[in-house]
């Protein structure tokens, strides 16, 4: 819904507040709104339950010379009112995912960030970025970080994670402006597409909305509208217990306890002279793709970083989630070469897009030495050799399986990897599973790379023949056993043709 | 991203220091939105203040790029017939301490040793 209010040339964007029933949509609206010195609109509450929605209207902060106003809406969470959330996520140019961290909350967090990824898979335009703004952290019996990560993992959301405790303020103004980024990541993205539309917003108030929430069910939810007047939050009776601002003061002078937060990026780096880590506070138009690649950056800032020197470049690892690369040459004296350089690369990850892994970013940042660096960062997704390596451990059968199955998936590689648009170098490490197929799961290299190389069936076979020396030994230790295995899978049905047959002998003579 | 309350433990460290602050904020260069922000005169707009002050931040870079300088920005200073406005750009360099006092009741040496004791130690 982002659009430039030619009224006051005002960048408008919308931040909606989501979340599971009771995680703490509205009170995390409220602090925000105590911290911005800001009221807080509520059209209609039933026993402290939102029936519409919680409204903020904040202007502040400046994106390429104009205001941002920013609006922020709570959904309702109750599932009878489950249109109305619709309604108001589609509306959206970056979510913050109130997580309720007690464990009951969380089961409930993963039905309503399912639903959540279902109404943003229906938004057109660059995608809308998720904040998990993870709360009650205060809870003794708190979901711990990793269990939230893993089920962000497992529903494919790129989501930074800020942790929170609501009632006391903490934590919501970091998942507020972290939001506000990703929402202008996309707006950066509307305006190059020229979808950006000067025009006066259709809903430019809590009453707006409220009339068209109203007029789009017709009465559909008529519970919730029964009590449909305006109740206005007055900024005094906020302050009346003291400001956010003065209670956060006064609770650091008295205590030392700091509040929940991601810990500070670690980097463990070899050389004293190892370049700054990009992190997510990069500027628009700096990372690619630009709202899940602020997300991946968000997530590797809080992570211990082993980094590496190797030749001029530097590769580390993310807590074997990441890995980390920049090349020795892809360091810039001025920004625009840099970005002309990330340009390019960008059109080359979008160009390859069916033959790499998707979770990946590039991104573009101060080497901390007054330079500019080019980063890619590239998820750990297992490749064929992590495949066999396992495979090696287990019995004849597996053993046969996982070697054929991987053996097929790179000559499928090297055939795919013609379509690239540049060499892709070809190892059991740079190529992996996909549910559609062999997939490169390494860095992709330069823009300068050599164009794609074309692969003969033989050749290929060769190649991976080389790459299976690590495996030879224990293949050969378990010779006869593993033959019959592979004899076993050559009876059935699916595995009939020439190439099958070609590359069946082929392993049956290296081993 | 520091957080709010350890930003504002910190405005409070510098308040305690200097006499005549009219308002800090901690602020994101990229967006302009303050990340702390506290205000001691209610005619004083922090937040339109602290939006245009990153905008001078980020041409002051631009600049210095231009002119091929290596050097890192570590503050700026803006002298007003009443006010000195002091800009310290936070460790990491994307966000910065925007701090306006009044220019009778301090001086700048004063100003610029309470803001660099105490924003060392944060991280951007």
């Amino acid at each position: 819904m982002a659009v430039i209010d030619p009224n006051d040339d005002c960048v408008v964007i919308r931040i909606v507040y989501d979340g599971a029933p009771m995680a703490g949509k509205t009170t995390s609206v409220a602090a925000l709104g105590r911290g911005l010195g800001v009221g807080v609109h509520s059209p209609a509450e039933y026993s402290g339950r939102t029936l519409y929605f919680d409204w903020l209207d904040y202007t502040g902060g400046l994106f390429e010379g104009r205001r941002i106003r920013c609006q922020i809406v709570s959904v309702p969470g109750q599932a009878t009112l489950a249109p109305r959330r619709r309604r108001l996520l589609q509306s959206a140019d970056a979510v913050v995912f109130v997580g309720d961290s007690s464990p009951a909350g969380f089961a409930a967090d993963r039905r309503y960030l399912g639903g959540l990824c279902g109404v943003l898979r229906e938004v057109s335009g660059p995608p809308v970025g998720i904040v998990f703004q993870a709360n009650k952290r205060d809870l003794a019996d708190a979901t711990p970080l990793d269990r939230v990560r893993s089920m962000l993992d497992e529903l494919l959301l790129p989501t930074a994670i800020v942790e929170s405790v609501a009632t006391e303020g903490a934590g919501i103004r970091e998942a507020f402006v972290f939001a506000v980024r990703l929402a202008l990541d996309r707006v950066r993205e509307l305006t190059r597409s020229g979808a950006l539309k000067t025009v006066r917003p259709n809903v430019n108030s809590a009453d707006d909305l409220l009339n068209e929430l109203r007029g789009a069910e017709a009465g559909a939810l008529d519970l919730a509208v029964a009590s449909g007047r305006l109740e206005h939050t007055q900024l005094h009776e906020l302050q009346g217990s003291g400001s956010l601002a003065s209670d956060a003061l006064q609770e650091a002078m008295q205590s030392n306890l700091d509040s929940p937060r991601a810990s500070a990026p670690t980097t463990v780096a070899t050389s004293t002279a190892s370049p700054a880590i990009p992190d997510e506070k990069v500027a628009s138009g700096m990372v690619w793709p630009p709202v899940e690649g602020r997300t991946i950056l968000h997530e590797i800032a809080r992570a211990t970083i082993n980094l590496q020197p190797a030749d001029g470049s530097w590769c580390g690892d993310v807590d074997r989630r990441w890995s980390l690369h920049s090349a020795a040459d892809a360091v810039f004296d001025d920004v625009e070469a840099g970005r002309t350089e990330l340009v390019q690369w960008a059109r080359m990850h979008a160009a390859n897009s069916e033959i790499i892994s998707k979770q990946r970013c590039i991104v573009l940042a101060s080497d901390g030495r007054g330079r500019f660096r080019l980063w890619q960062l590239v998820r750990s997704e297992p490749s064929l050799r992590s495949r066999i390596e396992a495979a090696l451990l287990a019995d004849a059968a597996v053993i046969a399986t996982a070697v054929l199955s991987s053996a097929r998936a790179f000559l499928e590689m090297a055939e795919r990897s013609a379509a690239a648009t540049c060499e892709l170098p070809l190892t059991l490490h740079t190529t992996g599973f996909s549910t559609s197929g062999a997939m490169y799961v390494g860095n992709l290299p330069a823009s300068s790379a050599p164009p794609p190389r074309r692969w003969l069936v033989a050749q290929a076979t060769d190649a991976l023949l080389s790459e299976l020396e690590f495996a030879r030994p224990t293949l050969q230790a378990h010779r006869s056993s593993v033959l019959a295995e592979l004899a076993k899978i050559a009876r059935h049905p699916g595995f009939q043709t020439r190439a099958h047959w070609h590359l069946l002998q082929r392993l049956a003579a290296f081993i | 991203m520091t957080n709010e309350k350890s930003l504002l433990e910190t405005i409070a460290k510098i308040e305690a220091d200097v006499t005549g602050v009219i308002a800090t904020a901690a602020v994101d260069l990229e967006s302009g939105m303050t990340l702390a922000a506290k205000s001691n005169r209610s005619d004083f707009d922090l937040t339109v203040a602290s939006a245009y002050n990153s905008e001078l931040v980020k041409q002051k870079l631009k600049i210095m790029r231009a002119l091929n300088l290596k050097a890192a920005l570590e503050d700026m200073v803006l002298t007003l017939t009443d006010q000195f406005h002091l800009i310290k750009l936070l460790p990491g360099g994307t966000s910065f301490l925007y701090l306006a006092a009044d220019r009778s009741a301090t001086n700048l040496a004063i100003l610029r040793n309470a803001v660099n004791k105490h924003c060392n130690g944060l991280t951007a």
